[in-house]
């Protein structure tokens, strides 16, 4: 994943002992705080994002913090109220995916066999396609709408879960206390529910943050090609379209502050992501 | 009475091939890990089982627990021929069979209380009840000497050293009062100065069980210690049985011999019977008898007709030119 | 005569999270030419450290913190890096316990030696491969051997490539860390024998091991290590005969022996901490004969005929 370099090369430098902790209290400041701007948008934002707070295209000022855009709407409201869709769809999108994909990977990976092999087949075919793409693809065939494009976007990650999972679960089943356990004579289910699955917890909450991540990106992008919110609905993604046609004229500040935004919040879930892996990296935890 | 009965048992392994391999060649390899073994276990015995790495010494012993599957032969628990059963019959054999492995740092689940791996096998065989279970394995870690089984009920795996570890995989193997227990190499990776108290620990459930063991060990003065009778394996074959001071004192197999004059001792004795080279190949063995290559004493016969392993209860041997020394 | 290595209160730490670790606590020890010395202990009582201590390779945070290692006349500890480089190797070589883990798998076993030989010596390629056909033999394995890639060979196998290594230099001494501790019994024989026939070449040996009864049946003198100290030293027969200190003892009674007609007794307790040693005596609470003044101060070092031995019951 892009996002997880970048955030690696961008906080090592900053935090001299970039370990994995700091990276986690790091990554889960940015998440607070734009989980905060979702939650109490209505006291945070100065207007009411959808209506006329001051003349189009004016600057940032004191009085529009972030200038306002071509309808006049100011941005700051915007870009507050806009990180309510985003984090819904990506949550509920990477919920979705990850009870999906974790299950099919324990039991096509622990079974193995002829069902492993099909079920393998299809997700790296699918893994194969560039996310955006393939996202865009079901929305295209769903239509825009957010319960769609939650679908489309929980479709794409399916793989991710599943390749990780079923990896961890191949090398599990041959470890030494599975073996203790199937020779005490405990069942399959058994096997998978107390030996195999507690032992996959922190490899799927390290995906799950980075997977965000991701989705936050094809998030942005499906909704700036109009895919889940129609206008006046504030979202980052479509607000950056809306500001485009804009920016050669000077307009920066319509497409600068829901784009830093974006980056942000993927940031904030990638330092996440990589600080966890980095405390839980195979070899601590003894 | 006999409880445990090994017939003729083999174990082939599939030799993994290379793309190129698979494309040329038309026959499938194996890897002859255990290639005919024949033993019992007497009620209340101790047969240790020795030999070098790569001898099959752990198939045979994760062969009996049904971890893996015999190519040949059978496998009797109490005369009942259990080398094919599956699901809920196995388990129900299961109960009385069980295993301690040579690693205890990969035996536990790094993920569950240290309690838990002793309740389990109680709940999956549904001998006692989620509170009854919780106190018989705190009851079982202390007869292990995990003192106070309380606290160490609750804690992981991580916050124990590799002997209590170990003494840990004890009590998961001895709460189900098996009839029988294979242990692995359950002393190599302890520490010198605490394996003498896992040792008399084995023994002391041998003891109190009136348990049968299979105990695996390529050390031959562990073997001795603990053992009634020792099974000694080269190349996937049980070169000599017998009671443990026959084949120390009277060994007739020349590689039996050879491995008493290379074990270490504070009064090591005056015995030198050499081998020569290296291992032969288990994928492609040498005809006749399989350890004539490296026998200083190996004669024609020997490199034409394989030997039997022939003798008494007390002592029996696969050689043609049997020794004839005594070590005292 | 001259001792060839000479280590004085040596002391090397590890710096954790935890706090200071002194792996080895304040050892002196010296080694005659020609000596065959075995340094017994379980994991963690220093023996590896101290042998890496002599050659210099201890990495952060590992650290020596004092004391004098004096090899043919110079103190290891005061050579630069560039001079402590020609001695490894040269002066003195190491024999470690994974050999798969030090030999290049990429490279033919004749070309790992030859490149060995002339990091050190100036000598042509064809010389150099000529001698590592002689060294190999003079390890037991055929001359040809120089043609194999180490995964064609077996674990006794490479690990006398390693010994062919060490001893490619013609170093003085020896250093072997449990060099047949992953080989079966009649390989470990083989190689143990090189090692022996070694010291009447001229060379001295230091084997580290775990295992009391090959230091006993090999070495002219045992060192017993615990918890980082030296806790007793002498002649490999009158120290298995007549132990002094209880830990020794302890050891020795705790330890299967293939002609010993015996019963095992168990050793109480475990290793301590060595971040939070025991005060006093770092043995007292694991030892049978713990006095009250070995709750309280560190025993005297001792020499009782003959034999070193650090335990308050030879004490004055």
């Amino acid at each position: 994943m892009q996002v997880k370099n970048l955030a690696t090369k961008i906080f090592r430098p900053i935090i001299p002992e970039a370990e994995g902790r700091n990276m986690v209290i790091a990554g889960m400041i940015i998440v607070a705080i734009v989980l905060f701007m979702a939650i109490f948008a209505d006291i945070i934002s100065p207007y009411d994002p959808t209506k006329l707070a001051g003349k189009p295209l004016s600057p940032p000022s004191a009085q529009n913090l972030m200038g306002t855009d071509n309808l006049g709407r100011d941005v700051f409201s915007r870009v507050i109220y806009g990180s309510r869709i985003v984090l819904m769809v990506v949550f509920s999108a990477s919920l979705v995916s990850m009870s999906i994909g974790v299950p099919i990977g324990l039991i096509s990976g622990y079974f193995g066999g002829k069902l492993d092999r099909a079920i393998s087949m299809i997700m790296d075919s699918m893994y194969a396609f560039p996310s955006l793409i393939l996202a865009i693809a079901i929305a295209a065939v769903l239509g825009p709408s957010v319960v769609n494009a939650v679908v489309a976007i929980s479709v794409v990650y399916v793989p991710t879960y599943f390749r990780m999972t079923r990896g961890q679960t191949l090398s599990l089943k041959s470890r030494l206390f599975v073996e203790a356990a199937r020779a005490a004579g405990a069942g399959n289910l058994r096997i998978m529910r107390r030996y195999i699955f507690p032992n996959l917890v922190t490899t799927v909450i390290v995906v799950f943050s980075l997977s965000i991540a991701d989705a936050i990106l094809t998030e942005a992008g499906l909704s700036f090609l109009g895919f889940i919110v129609t206008a006046p609905t504030p979202d980052w993604g479509f607000d950056l379209s809306s500001g485009r046609p804009y920016l050669p004229s000077g307009y920066w500040w319509m497409i600068t502050f829901p784009g830093a935004m974006v980056m942000i919040l993927a940031l904030g879930f990638a330092l996440i992501g990589e600080g966890l892996s980095e405390l839980y990296a195979p070899g601590r935890e003894r | 009475m006999e409880i445990i009965k090994v017939e003729g048992l083999k174990k082939y392994f599939p030799v993994q091939k290379s793309f190129l391999e698979v494309l040329f060649s038309k026959e499938l390899q194996f890897i002859k890990a255990v290639d005919g073994v024949s033993f019992t276990v007497k009620k209340g015995e101790m047969l240790s089982l020795v030999g070098e790495s790569g001898c099959g010494k752990t198939t045979v012993g994760r062969m009996l627990v049904g971890l893996e599957e015999p190519t040949e032969g059978r496998i009797y628990f109490k005369e009942r021929d259990i080398t094919s059963l599956r699901g809920e019959k196995r388990r129900e054999i299961q109960r009385h069979i069980q295993i301690i492995f040579q690693d205890p740092y990969a035996s536990l689940n790094p993920r569950m209380k240290i309690g838990e791996h002793i309740t389990d096998p109680l709940l999956i065989h549904g001998i006692a009840t989620n509170e009854e279970a919780k106190r018989m394995a705190i009851e079982m870690l202390e007869r292990v000497g995990l003192v106070p089984g309380e606290q160490f009920y609750n804690r992981l795996p991580y916050q124990l050293s590799g002997g209590q570890r170990q003494r840990v995989a004890i009590a998961r193997a001895m709460v189900l009062k098996p009839e029988f227990v294979v242990a692995d190499e359950a002393v190599s990776m302890i520490d010198v100065s605490l394996r003498a108290a896992i040792l008399n620990l084995l023994m002391s459930f041998k003891e109190e069980y009136n348990l049968s063991m299979l105990f695996i060990t390529h050390d031959l003065s562990v073997a001795k210690l603990v053992g009634d009778r020792i099974a000694v394996m080269y190349l996937g074959k049980i070169v000599e049985l017998g009671e443990v001071n026959e084949v120390i004192h009277k060994p007739k197999h020349p590689y039996t011999a050879a491995l008493l004059s290379a074990v270490p001792s504070f009064e090591k004795r005056d015995l030198r019977v050499g081998i020569f080279g290296d291992v032969s190949n288990p994928i492609d063995l040498p005809p006749g008898c399989r350890y004539n290559p490296r026998c200083p004493f190996a004669k024609d016969e020997c490199r034409k007709a394989e030997p039997e392993l022939i003798g008494t209860d007390r002592h029996s041997f696969a050689c043609h030119y049997p020794l004839d020394i005594v070590v005292e | 005569m001259m001792s060839l290595l000479e280590i004085r209160n040596l002391s090397t730490y590890y710096h954790s999270r935890r706090g200071v670790l002194r792996a080895v606590d304040m050892v002196s020890l010296s080694l005659d030419e020609r000596e065959f010395v075995g340094i017994v202990g379980e994991s963690g009582c220093g023996k590896s450290t101290l042998a890496f201590s002599i050659m210099r390779l201890i990495q952060p945070p590992g650290e020596i913190v004092e004391g004098e290692i004096i090899f043919s006349g110079k103190n290891l500890l005061e050579l630069n890096d560039e001079e402590m480089r020609r001695v490894r190797g040269k002066e003195i070589g190491m024999v470690f316990q994974d050999p798969m883990t030090s030999l290049d798998p990429l490279e033919k076993i004749g070309d790992q030696i030859v490149e060995t030989i002339q990091m050190h010596e100036d000598i042509g390629k064809k010389e150099a491969l000529e001698k590592a056909r002689e060294l190999l033999e003079s390890v037991g394995l055929p001359g040809n051997r120089v043609n194999y890639y180490p995964h064609q060979l077996s674990g006794g196998q490479r690990q006398r490539v390693m010994i062919a290594l060490a001893i490619a230099l013609n170093p003085t001494l020896l250093i072997a860390d449990e060099p047949t501790t992953a080989l079966d019994v009649i390989v470990q024989e083989k190689i143990m024998n090189i090692l022996k026939k070694m010291t009447s070449e001229g060379r001295s040996i230091i084997l580290i091991t775990h295992d009391f009864s090959l230091a006993a049946e090999k070495s002219d003198r045992i060192v017993i290590m615990y918890a980082g100290w030296i806790v007793e030293m002498g002649d490999s027969k009158k120290l298995v005969n007549d132990p002094l200190h209880p830990y020794t003892k302890g050891l020795l009674e705790s330890v299967p022996d293939l002609w010993l007609e015996r019963r095992i007794k168990t050793m109480p307790g475990l290793p301590p901490d060595l971040v939070n040693p025991p005060p006093g005596c770092k043995f007292h609470p694991r030892c049978p004969k713990a006095m009250d003044v070995c709750r309280k101060e560190e025993p005297p070092e001792v020499q009782v005929n003959g034999r070193f031995v650090k335990c308050w019951l030879y004490g004055v």
